[in-house]
């Protein structure tokens, strides 16, 4: 199999309609740093597709233009069937975003935001209000639901910008880094919560660092690496591609794909 | 002296590398130094010409008053939101092994690197050469000069890294929002009160006043008494003021690293002996006051987005420090043009004029008001991006907001009307004034819409100013709003002249027929601005998110 998610080289919108997710051509520079280089995803439906690279390889501005934050130099992007770049708002409705960094408005308190949210989903305030319950009630922020979320910790703001990206039960959830800064107990409730979603027809386009997640909940994994896409597939299609021993693990396959030379040396000084 | 010259040299490199990444920043420096270093030369010439021309003691008072000058501006620079001293983030040099003294040492040396210290040299060298008698002389002033200029600037040091320590807890920045502003206008309002009834100065008697002679106290008059002692050849007298200036010195930068100890450890002010320890802060704060948001009777008729923006910008306008900020900005101007009123309405003659003036005022608060309404995103920052992940009709959203600041505004463009009447005697022209106010309001919104599409701009709060982030970008951004300026002049002029061509050229009648022209001129502007806002703004989002949620 070739690099490149079953390497679709010219746009179909066609086949948009059976993936969640597609990207044909994805390519985003800042000045003379290219970013993101020619990158094509197909995400099917249901999928908990997992999106792998080092720091800086492109992942968080690859997610941002998937969900329209981000203008791409070239390129398509069509999720849950519609054309990004001319139904951007039919696009948003059918999307959750957990950004890396929770870009909250911190001076509502987490009931408020929850609300907020809803409301500009569309939903009328007498459906949003139990189901920002539900949510705060989820992710054990009942307590504080009445305080600013300025005066949160960084996983409280973490869990509530997973409730408002849930709050209008979204078909396509992308989540970047849903784990920073979050405590065990909370992984845990995130965890069963994105199974559950899964299990309901969610596809979910997760970035992560924490291997041993993606390897337990992701169906199919994509790698990149100085903005390119150099793995996608199964964790058995990636073993082949990467020539690992049956045994291996995401993050030996991971680091085989990247290129990384990690020894068992370390400083004589230290 | 490692960890001296590292922190200097970081101060440096910050300051090298600030410049670099941003080119216009670094224009708008040398622009400044083009600007006011001449300015600042021109004034050390004059100060030169008043030390070798005047008198004894009427020189050395000079000097006192130049010293006690640049002491006052230094140290009241910080509290007014201008620090004349930038500083870094003094925090992320807490994991390193140096004490609060050296940090602070080192910040007080890199404060020599700023510009603001640039343009004071040549004040500095105007006193040494005025003064200078002989080789001893001038070592003496070069001591008292270098020692004051050390002090000057390890107490505005002080002011600004004490203020940033205390502004990190947001409950203490929100205070501060309100408080400064409302020192400083306190102070324009004593101020202006004075000056209406206070005569010609007697300067002979001030400088022979005892208040006058506190100031030989203070380091400045540490300072000059001992240049003046040195010009005299009077060294030891000289010596003696130089060492009292060298421990005030030392002793500022002890009192700052304690200070800072203090305030940096949370433990900002000392407990009474024996009292108990505090206890740990809780992990959240207690819960927020509500802010109850009614959206009235036509609340279920609105569709959800517009009800949860206006709830959330109303929300905003009372919890976001910037709008406190705003808000006390208008205050001041209230302030600014009601003693412009008062001075007019004293006479019964000048009723019309006094009227005038209240609509002066008027446009004072509407410029005020377009720096909100001309940015509706700015003020969204970082979450300009979940914003426009909303799939909600960009014209609601805009509406939205709109209808807040309306509502919001209008309360503030009444209680501002109602105030300035009653100063200016001008109750009967209220009705007309208002209907102005109101009128310009909406055409002024209709203005807004567009150009917070076209030229979204950041606010950034520091400590407690904001900043446009445009103003470091060069002066772009300052054209265009010179031109938006323009643009709501003329956009204007047919309101302005609906309300006031029938009192002056036609029969008052004729406002039946110009005031409803007016409220429809007004209306279709808005209509139309929403009109072309909405699809605009779905096509520059990315554009606006880039603009407004990424600070420089």
């Amino acid at each position: 199999m070739e690099v490149g998610v079953e390497n679709v080289n010219s746009p179909v919108p066609a086949e948009a309609v059976n993936y969640s997710i597609v990207a044909v051509g994805l390519s985003k520079a800042f000045g003379a740093n290219v970013a993101v280089d020619n990158v094509n995803l197909h995400v099917r439906e249901g999928e908990f597709f997992g999106f792998l690279g080092p720091n800086g390889a492109g992942k968080s501005t690859t997610i941002k233009m998937l969900c329209g934050l981000l203008r791409p130099d070239a390129g398509s992007v069509w999720v849950a069937g519609y054309d990004l770049a001319t139904q951007p708002l039919e696009v948003k409705r059918r999307i959750g975003v957990l950004p890396e960094e929770t870009n909250l408005y911190e001076r509502l308190t987490g009931e408020e935001f929850l609300l907020f949210s809803g409301q500009m989903y569309g939903l009328p305030l007498e459906e949003a209000r139990p189901r920002a319950a539900d949510l705060l009630e989820l992710m054990e922020l009942t307590e504080v639901k009445d305080k600013l979320i300025v005066d949160y910790s960084m996983g409280m703001k973490k869990k509530v910008a997973l409730a408002s990206a849930l709050i209008h039960r979204p078909k396509v959830m992308f989540l970047d880094e849903p784990f920073n800064g979050i405590d065990p107990i909370s992984v845990r409730a995130i965890r069963n919560v994105m199974r559950h979603l899964t299990e309901r027809g969610t596809t979910i386009f997760i970035s992560s660092h924490v291997m041993e997640v993606v390897e337990r909940l992701c169906t199919r994994v994509a790698i990149i690496h100085h903005g390119r896409i150099v793995g996608e597939g199964t964790l058995a299609e990636l073993r082949a591609m990467a020539q690992a021993t049956g045994d291996s693990s995401l993050e030996d396959i991971f680091l085989k794909l990247v290129g990384a030379q990690v020894g068992e040396e370390t400083l004589s000084w230290l | 002296m490692q960890p001296l010259r590292l922190l200097f040299w970081l101060k440096w490199k910050l300051m090298l590398r600030g410049y670099r990444r941003n080119p216009s920043s670094a224009i708008g420096a040398v622009l400044m130094l083009l600007f006011f270093f001449p300015l600042a030369v021109v004034l050390a010439l004059l100060c030169a010409e008043g030390f070798t021309q005047m008198a004894p003691p009427n020189n050395a008072n000079l000097l006192r008053a130049v010293l006690l000058g640049i002491y006052l501006l230094w140290l009241l620079g910080p509290t007014m939101g201008y620090a004349l001293n930038e500083s870094y983030d003094i925090t992320r040099l807490f994991v390193y092994p140096l004490s609060l003294r050296q940090i602070f040492a080192g910040a007080m040396l890199g404060s020599l690197l700023d510009v603001p210290v640039l343009l004071l040299l040549p004040t500095l060298i105007a006193i040494l050469t005025a003064f200078t008698r002989d080789g001893p002389s001038f070592v003496f002033s070069f001591c008292a000069v270098g020692l004051f200029l050390l002090h000057t600037l390890s107490l505005s040091q002080t002011v600004i890294l004490a203020g940033a320590g205390i502004l990190r807890s947001r409950r203490f920045r929100d205070l501060v929002t309100v408080l400064i502003p409302l020192v400083w206008i306190l102070w324009y309002i004593f101020t202006q009160t004075l000056s209406r009834h206070a005569g010609p100065v007697d300067w002979t008697t001030l400088l022979g006043s005892p208040a006058w002679n506190i100031v030989n106290y203070l380091p400045p008059g540490f300072a000059a008494r001992a240049v003046v002692a040195a010009e005299r050849g009077q060294y030891v007298v000289a010596a003696g003021f130089l060492l009292a200036l060298s421990g005030v010195t030392v002793g500022t930068v002890y009192l700052a690293a304690w200070l800072l100890q203090k305030i940096y450890a949370g433990d900002i002010l000392t407990r009474p002996a024996g009292a108990r320890a505090p206890a740990p802060p809780p992990a959240v704060s207690a819960p927020s006051r509500p802010v109850r948001v009614s959206s009235g009777p036509f609340a279920g008729m609105l569709p959800p987005v517009l009800q949860a923006v206006m709830a959330k910008e109303i929300r905003y306008l009372f919890r976001d420090p910037y709008f406190k900020i705003v808000l006390m900005n208008l205050v001041y101007m209230l302030v600014a043009a009601g003693f412009g009123v008062v001075n007019t309405a004293r006479d019964e003659r000048f009723a019309l004029l006094s009227a005038g003036m209240v609509l002066g005022g008027t446009w004072m608060l509407l410029l005020g008001e377009m720096q909100v309404i001309c940015n509706l995103f700015g003020t969204e920052g970082s979450a300009a991006s979940l914003l426009f992940l909303f799939p909600a009709s960009r014209r609601q959203i805009i509406l939205g907001k709109n209808l807040a600041f309306f509502v919001a505004l209008s309360a503030i463009n009444l209680t501002f009307l109602v105030i300035l009447a009653a100063l200016g005697h001008a109750f009967r022209w209220i009705g007309l004034l208002l209907c102005w106010m109101e009128l310009a309001l909406v055409a002024c919104l209709a203005l807004g819409n567009l150009v917070s599409v076209y030229f979204p701009y950041r606010m950034v709060l520091k400590g407690w100013r904001v900043r446009q982030q445009y103003a470091a970008r060069g002066c772009g951004y300052s054209l265009i709003y010179l031109l938006v300026v323009a643009g709501a002049f003329f956009l204007l002029l047919p309101v302005l002249a609906a309300l006031i061509a029938p009192m002056f050229w036609i029969e008052p009648w004729w406002w039946a027929v110009t005031i409803p022209l007016a409220v429809g001129y007004a209306l279709g502007l808005y209509a139309l601005s929403l009109y072309q806002a909405g699809p605009l703004l779905e096509r520059r989002e990315t554009e606006i998110i880039a603009k407004v949620a990424q600070e420089d």
